[in-house]
């Protein structure tokens, strides 16, 4: 796929800026410009996969590359609505295919039919693998602005992730689990500009730190009184996975012993599910077994700096041990439709992105963004 | 409000949603038992006084509303005696400046000169910019115009004087209109131009067309509209817009993503599982909307009981079954069915949605008639108690199933209903009215997508008189994106 736009030219055709029109009236021609010029990898079509894969196409970046080397089983019906029931059998992208360019025309896309090398020994502990990657396996990715990943494992997200620091490729990733689901962010260091109130007393007005992950490096301000226009450069430096792991910074953004005690259980538990893959659970009715996943969670719980106040919720350690790793479409749709927001919010660089986790939880409709 | 209505009277569970751009919400509504859609208050429609419209405008917005609600329905808009009368009054009621009522009064009676001028010309076609007529409106729109109102000294006191326009025809002689770009904004030469081959164009297509209605897909109008309006806010030293910016103002278009689309449409999927558990769905559903806040995507709250002062639903409501032939039902039959049903004391009003009386106990006439005679099914009866003791109720007219008993054709079935005490009559008063021009100002949306309505001066209290709002219409855009057009 490597070459980039034939026609290197900054501006959007008429064509383009009629077809993209109510999307450049929200977040403006230079950021569909960006996008425009933007190649992107997505790992895995997963049910979430889908729903990144039809955002990004409507959206219209430069070319999509999709990797996938599964079978499409009957399970993967429910979740994916570029297949159906006639194409079981075959390679999942292939299925696909067809109906994703249909989309739109405009998008280059290709599909990997299989897997790209993650580089380094597996191992079997959970501790980071700091091996040197391999060049080789560098050269498979080194070709895209950008990484999307879905339904991997701690061990192949912080394979993948080495990768792209290496590269210096932002990295997004994403899961889900019944009614619960995540979306980490990682991009390295990114800056956006953002616009100001003019009356605005924001700390963000001013050059200076804001907190451990971002800082305002630069205000601009132009015309007078009612016509000032204030434009802030925020700049925001992000962790690897394995630093959200043992990340400190809880405490940073949730200062009173009472905040941190009411952070969500479904925090822990979600990132003890990365200990998991599908495979554990496939053809299990019970799903997994929760006083495992329990413990694990207590264990991410200390690492994380939770208060010994800081309680377990049963009912939802039962929940997730039962729909860990199960696709739910409007799950996915939520949180693959918060993933390509932040995805554009990246490229377009005028509003802020998320740094770095979100947690959703549609049993109370709740999508907490903690910074890790 | 129409769905919202439906799900009132059928007390079924309504999931509302939408999205604008990168905001969005999810309603579950459990009717009467939760805040109905009408419950919250809607954005408040941006409205600007017709003097600013017409003879003092200070934004862009101004001279749009202005190029698209009155210029542009003047000059190619149908029945022109009538909307004349109209704007005569709104002009005369609303101001309390003699002398810039003669001004607009005046300026009206030669728009319509204007508009004949132009119909002239349509039997004529011509391709010429430098048509005479062209030359003519442009003095008066631009010029003449604006000079009698810089007589008004009163007007610019306070204010920044406009200057009139003046121009040559050369000046813009050189330029091309297909080389003009949508995205920066035209200069006074190129508003020129557009304004006249636009001009133009809308004038040889009255030859076949008898009237033309803004649209801002139909690049004719639109063109018109942009350069009308840069052109008055060059006189009234205000911004000049792009024509991809007035599109966006003067279509009221409304930024729509995928992004957000699907993640309204997950919520409002996986809100639905809430409505089947029972006895725990009302304290299980959370209504979702947009955050500001760095530490959530989504804000969630748990949903609140129904306003006190509500419209929608502080009314009980309800299906009313009758036979398939409104012609076997008298009214006298149905009267009696409600008291035997509700038990009401002694006497109830019986009228219909428009507010016509059908009965009550000095205004029998109507007892013996057919209900045929006055509505059919999906109308709705507004019911009251004569003695005030309980409070009104409304009825939606329908028809029996098919598969009912035999023999229960002929019978009225009344749905079950609380109905509450009776409440001030002042303030039933007041919602029935506040009712009423909702219900209306609900049917000009349908007519009126692009959401730009002129109310008309009768039915609005002094005030507000003879506004012209920009509605912010949230139910178009959850019809759209429903309906996926989007």
């Amino acid at each position: 796929m490597a070459e980039t736009n034939n026609k290197d030219t900054s501006t959007l055709t008429a064509d383009e800026i009629k077809l993209y029109d109510r999307q450049i009236r929200l977040w403006g021609l230079e950021a569909q410009t960006r996008m425009r010029h933007s190649r992107i990898l997505v790992l895995n079509l997963t049910s979430i996969g889908v729903e990144v894969v039809k955002n990004l196409m409507l959206a219209g970046i430069g070319s999509l590359t999709l990797c996938d080397s599964s079978i499409l089983t009957e399970e993967d019906l429910n979740g994916n609505f570029f297949v159906d029931a006639s194409q079981v059998g075959q390679l999942k992208v292939d299925a696909a295919f067809d109906r994703i360019q249909d989309l739109n025309n405009r998008v280059k896309f290709s599909v990997l039919k299989e897997s790209l090398p993650l580089g380094g020994k597996l191992s079997t502990s959970n501790t980071a693998v700091q091996a040197n990657i391999d060049p080789e396996t560098l050269k498979h990715y080194q070709n895209y602005d950008l990484v999307i990943a879905t339904g991997l494992n701690r061990q192949q997200l912080s394979q993948l992730n080495q990768i792209t620091r290496n590269l210096q490729i932002p990295l997004y990733a994403s899961g889900g689990h019944g009614l619960y689901a995540y979306l980490f962010v990682d991009l390295i260091n990114h800056e956006s500009k953002i616009q100001l109130d003019s009356n605005s007393n924001s700390t963000k007005s001013k050059v200076g730190i804001l907190n451990s992950v971002s800082e305002i490096t630069n205000v601009e301000k132009t015309g007078k009184d009612e016509e000032l226009k204030i434009v802030s450069t925020l700049k925001n430096s992000y962790r690897t996975i394995d630093e959200v792991f043992k990340s400190n910074k809880l405490s940073e953004f949730y200062k009173s012993e009472k905040k941190l005690r009411k952070i969500t259980p479904v925090l822990p538990l979600i990132l003890s599910l990365f200990d998991y893959s599908a495979s554990d659970v496939a053809g299990k009715d019970q799903g997994l077994d929760p006083v495992v996943l329990k413990s694990k969670a207590e264990v991410i719980a200390k690492d994380l700096k939770l208060p010994e106040s800081w309680k377990i919720d049963e009912n939802v350690v039962g929940e997730l041990a039962r729909q860990a790793f199960c696709e739910f479409q409007p799950v996915s749709a939520i949180i693959g439709g918060a993933l390509c927001q932040d995805v554009i919010n990246a490229l377009g660089q005028r509003e802020i992105p998320i740094n770095n986790f979100v947690v959703l939880d549609t049993v109370k409709n709740d999508m907490p963004i903690f910074t890790l | 409000m129409y769905v919202n209505k439906i799900a009132l009277f059928t007390g079924v569970p309504l999931m509302e949603s939408g999205t604008t751009g990168l905001k969005g919400q999810v309603q579950p509504i459990f009717p009467y038992k939760t805040e109905c859609f009408a419950c919250l208050p809607k954005a408040t429609p941006k409205s600007f006084p017709v003097c600013t419209i017409r003879s003092t405008p200070s934004k862009p917005i101004h001279c749009i509303t202005w190029a698209k609600n009155f210029l542009f329905p003047q000059l190619f808009g149908e029945n022109d005696e009538e909307q004349h009368a109209a704007n005569q009054q709104g002009v005369s009621d609303d101001s309390d400046n003699k002398d810039e009522v003669e001004a607009l009064q005046k300026e009206a009676n030669e728009l319509l000169e204007l508009k004949r001028l132009i119909q002239a010309a349509a039997s004529k076609e011509t391709n010429s910019t430098d048509a005479e007529f062209v030359h003519k409106i442009l003095a008066k729109i631009f010029k003449e115009d604006i000079e009698r109102l810089l007589r008004i000294e009163t007007l610019w006191t306070t204010r920044a004087k406009p200057t009139p326009l003046q121009y040559t025809k050369d000046e813009y002689s050189n330029l091309k209109v297909s080389e003009l770009s949508d995205q920066k904004p035209w200069d006074k030469q190129a508003n020129l131009l557009q304004f006249s081959d636009s001009l133009i164009r809308l004038t040889n297509r009255l030859s076949s067309e008898p009237s033309i209605e803004f649209d801002k897909d139909d690049e004719d109008t639109l063109d018109f509209i942009v350069a009308a309006a840069n052109l008055r806010s060059y006189v009234f030293g205000i911004e000049i817009k792009s024509k991809f910016d007035i599109k966006q103002i003067a279509g009221n278009i409304i930024p729509a993503v995928a992004t957000t689309n699907a993640i309204m449409a997950g919520f409002s999927a996986v809100s639905s599982i809430h409505m089947f558990e029972g006895d725990q769905a009302i304290a299980n559903s959370r209504m979702v909307y947009d955050s500001a806040n760095g530490l959530k995507f989504v804000n969630s709250t748990k949903l609140d009981s129904p306003a006190h002062s509500c419209k929608a639903c502080s009314i009980v409501r309800g299906i009313a079954k009758l036979p398939t032939n409104l012609k076997q039902v008298t009214l006298a039959q149905f009267r009696q069915a409600l008291l035997e049903k509700y038990g009401y004391s002694d006497d109830i009003e019986i009228s219909t949605s428009d507010s016509r009386l059908l009965y009550d106990y000095d205004f029998e006439d109507n007892l013996e008639k057919p209900l045929s005679q006055f509505v059919g099914f999906g109308d709705v009866l507004l019911i009251s108690d004569s003695d005030e003791v309980l409070d009104h109720i409304e009825l939606y007219l329908d028809g029996h199933d098919n598969d009912l008993a035999k023999g229960d054709e002929a019978k009225i079935s009344l749905p079950e209903l609380s109905i509450p005490a009776f409440r001030k009559k002042a303030v039933v008063e007041e919602e029935k009215e506040e009712g009423k021009q909702e219900d209306n100002a609900d049917e000009q949306h349908r007519d009126n997508e692009d959401g730009v309505i002129v109310l008309d001066d009768e039915e609005e209290d002094e005030e507000e008189d003879d506004a012209i709002e920009i509605i912010d219409d949230d139910e178009v855009d959850i019809d759209k994106t429903k309906s996926g057009k989007y």
